[in-house]
């Protein structure tokens, strides 16, 4: 062949995806893949296996992107843990940013094998999207570019999250499901409150905005948890039963768990109201277990979760009161 | 192995991807629906995957989704011409590429190309830039191998008579 039509080839050969381009499509093409799992076989053990697998993808995929590659070899070569250590406390806009979500949360979302870890720590990570809202808004330097990176990571989970719902719901766990509604309406209730106030202090159109898709979240989210429960109370005796034994004894570990955190958090101040509310949570467990003893397990169960909820709100509550020193009163309603 | 089926379908993206493109580049003629056609083919080809089809030849198959997936679109009429896209320049090089010889050689190749009848086309950059078989794109065409390898004889004639028009005359 001569030389001008090997150069014409040559040339159409050139013609590519750009690699921001190409790692999108892949990105876009990994949720795809977990949104419609290989369908034969066994799938319990598919089911679990894929997800390990597309969060080692996840991982890997990081190394398409020239940055992440340098900052992977900053990590390993320089630092050995220190750089992703410090990136933990890194927020949108930093260099280490990249760091903390891909590489230290990817790790960790590798390692968590059970439904229960993988869930927590979803919900875990929402929190921490909107921890980081509040930093950057009491920094003053929330941005409309740091809301849409904020926002599209909090979607992304928040999916995820009630994807895991409704396979928990088509298992017949309704319970589960419940849990993980009850859990994100109870995070981005707290934030959206932590964040108003924050908004007290700076103003700004972003932030305004950002709060109320929180807010309309927790709505969503509230609404989707009283479906669920509806769920749990039309189910059978037994399993109702097991249901609410199990959420007594999460709401029990989850009341000590924010306890101690607020001991260990909280400054000397006058009663917050993380204080108020971890008492509030205190309450609903002891209804929920005279009703659990008095054999309404349905009843019990409600009361449990609002239990753990109200727990969260604390938590929540007295984290903003020792990061952002942003004394929360007593009774502040908003 | 685990999860085989998604570990091989991801290989063929990182492998296959460009070339997909590549090859929606050529038959809708702007970068963006090319882009969007080629992400639709390997969601298609997933599917298929998922629902237990077992596909011999990944590469012709991922051709194959994709000539359909563009019929689709000339159906929708949304297809500019070649020549449309070209003038303007830019569509077949993103934006953001900062290669401006990558954009001048886009911009040829699709000039170029554009003249080809559309059969000889995608038989010779298939045969040729691609380096399938003609076995392969005759399944990929649905025709038989001898008719692609007329194709691809005539293709390369029409393409040399193109190529050496432009060096004693202007640019078409």
């Amino acid at each position: 062949m001569d030389q001008k039509l090997k150069e014409f080839f040559q040339k159409a050969k050139r013609v590519q995806m750009q690699k921001e381009e190409k790692s999108l499509g892949l990105k876009a093409l990994l949720s795809y893949i977990e949104e419609n799992p290989v369908r034969f076989g066994d799938n319990t053990r598919r089911q679990v296996q894929r997800s390990i697998i597309s969060d080692l993808q996840r991982f890997l995929q990081l190394l398409y992107k020239p940055m992440a590659v340098a900052l992977v070899l900053l990590i390993t070569v320089a630092v050995s843990g220190g750089a992703s250590l410090a990136a933990e406390n890194a927020l949108p806009g930093d260099i280490l940013y990249p760091v903390k979500t891909e590489v230290n949360e990817g790790v960790r979302s590798f390692l968590s094998f059970s439904a229960e870890t993988r869930t927590n720590w979803k919900v875990e990570q929402v929190e921490r999207r909107l921890q980081e809202a509040e930093e950057l808004a009491a920094k003053g330097k929330f941005s409309g570019k740091a809301s849409a990176e904020l926002d599209a990571k909090v979607e992304q989970h928040a999916e995820q999250l009630s994807q895991m719902a409704s396979r928990f719901n088509s298992q017949g766990r309704a319970d589960l499901a419940a849990e993980i509604h009850s859990d994100l309406e109870a995070t981005f209730d707290a934030h959206g409150k932590v964040l108003g106030l924050v908004r007290g202090e700076v103003n700004g159109l972003e932030l305004s905005e950002f709060i109320s898709v929180v807010r309309t979240r927790a709505t969503t989210a509230r609404q989707a948890r009283q479906e669920a429960e509806v769920e749990v109370q039309a189910q059978g005796g037994t399993q109702q039963r097991q249901a609410a034994e199990g959420k007594m004894s999460a709401a029990e570990n989850k009341i000590a768990e924010v306890k101690n955190f607020i001991a260990a958090k909280a400054k000397t101040q006058a009663e917050t109201d993380a204080e108020v509310k971890l008492q509030a949570a205190e309450s609903a467990f002891a209804n929920g277990s005279a009703k659990l003893q008095a054999g309404s397990y349905g009843e019990a169960f409600v009361l449990f979760q609002q239990a753990m909820r109200v727990a969260q709100e604390a938590k929540a509550y007295a984290q903003a009161d020792a990061v952002l020193e942003i004394k929360i009163e007593a009774g502040l309603q908003l | 192995m685990p999860a085989k089926e998604e570990k091989l379908f991801l290989e063929a993206y990182e492998k296959y991807g460009d070339a997909i493109f590549r090859h929606c580049c050529f038959k809708v003629s702007d970068r963006e629906l090319a882009l969007d056609l080629a992400q639709e083919t390997f969601k298609r080809v997933w599917l298929e995957i998922a629902r237990g089809t077992q596909i011999v030849n990944m590469r012709a198959f991922l051709y194959k989704v994709a000539n359909n997936l563009a019929v689709d679109e000339y159906r929708k009429k949304k297809v500019s011409s070649l020549e449309a896209a070209t003038e303007s320049g830019v569509q077949f090089a993103s934006n953001k590429d900062k290669d401006i010889g990558k954009i001048i050689d886009a911009k040829t190749v699709f000039s170029k190309a554009e003249q080809l009848d559309e059969i000889y086309r995608e038989a010779v950059l298939l045969r040729y830039a691609e380096e399938l078989s003609v076995k392969e794109i005759a399944e990929i065409a649905g025709e038989s191998e001898n008719v692609i390898s007329v194709r691809i004889h005539r293709g390369l004639a029409q393409l040399r008579t193109i190529l050496e028009k432009e060096e004693y005359g202007p640019e078409t």
